[in-house]
């Protein structure tokens, strides 16, 4: 138990720090479509695998990296439909709702798949 | 798309914008970074590996970005934003796919390498081809009577 809370509490930290660093790298470019390639990068993923792989060993990071290819193909889809949400609703709201949207997609791909 | 143009530079730096970054702006984007790890290692701890690995590619610089760059730049810049989220997140894939392949033959260091590697050249090779072409879609209906 106190290994799972040690591993959590680095994942916890490191992926703080990788999104905030990926964020900082998207605040210095532009134009701004370019800078949004940024606001998809595999920060979160990153940040996970090196701490996984280090506590428990490969199989560990081959498993996670099966679940997040249904993750990405989510986010897509996410983004997708979110375009015309940012552009008719407030940027909270649209955000709120691509989360949603996220985790319905990724849900439902991870069901199918599992299943 | 949205119609906004140009003859600005298809990538660019501008490092001045990161003096206008407050630190409560970082603070909210380390929050949604450590919540989304957080929640994939929870997950992972119940459900397993691969269930908490859909968490691996949850939006978390997105949404904590939106929000931030509408307040600060306005509507049209944060759909300009998702529009090159949509071109990131399918670089996500190819990031799965080659961590997952690579993580059976070598190093985890290399195979975060060649997965972020994997990464920037699909959402670079997506961008290109996607703004070049709406920019040459663009100059075609300037140039076209009306």
């Amino acid at each position: 138990v106190a290994k799972d809370a040690i591993v959590l509490a680095l994942k916890a930290l490191n992926g703080g720090l990788f999104v905030a660093s990926f964020a900082l790298a998207a605040a210095a470019l532009k134009p701004k479509r370019f800078a949004g390639l940024f606001s998809a990068a595999p920060s979160v993923a990153m940040a996970n695998l090196l701490v996984a792989v280090i506590a428990k060993g490969h199989p560990e990071g081959v498993a996670n990296a099966d679940g997040m290819l249904i993750g990405a193909a989510a986010f897509s889809l996410a983004c997708l439909i979110g375009i015309p949400l940012v552009r008719r609703w407030r940027a909270l709201h649209a955000s709120a709702a691509i989360c949603s949207l996220w985790l319905i997609g990724a849900a439902a791909g991870y069901l199918a798949i599992a299943l | 798309m949205s119609s906004h143009t140009s003859n600005e530079p298809l990538v660019g730096i501008e490092l001045g914008a990161l003096r206008k970054i407050r630190p409560r702006e970082l603070v909210i984007r380390f929050a949604f970074g450590a919540f989304a790890s957080l929640l994939a290692g929870c997950i992972t701890l119940v459900f397993g590996a691969r269930a908490g690995g859909l968490f691996l590619a949850f939006p978390a610089i997105l949404t904590a970005s939106l929000t931030m760059i509408e307040k600060k730049d306005g509507t049209s810049a944060a759909v300009h934003d998702i529009e090159g989220a949509v071109l990131g997140a399918a670089g996500l894939a190819a990031f799965a796919i080659v961590v997952e392949q690579a993580l059976e033959w070598t190093s985890l260091g290399w195979a975060l390498a060649l997965a972020f590697g994997a990464w920037l050249a699909t959402a670079l090779a997506l961008y290109f081809a996607a703004e070049l072409t709406r920019r040459g879609i663009q100059r075609r209906r300037k140039g076209s009577p009306r």
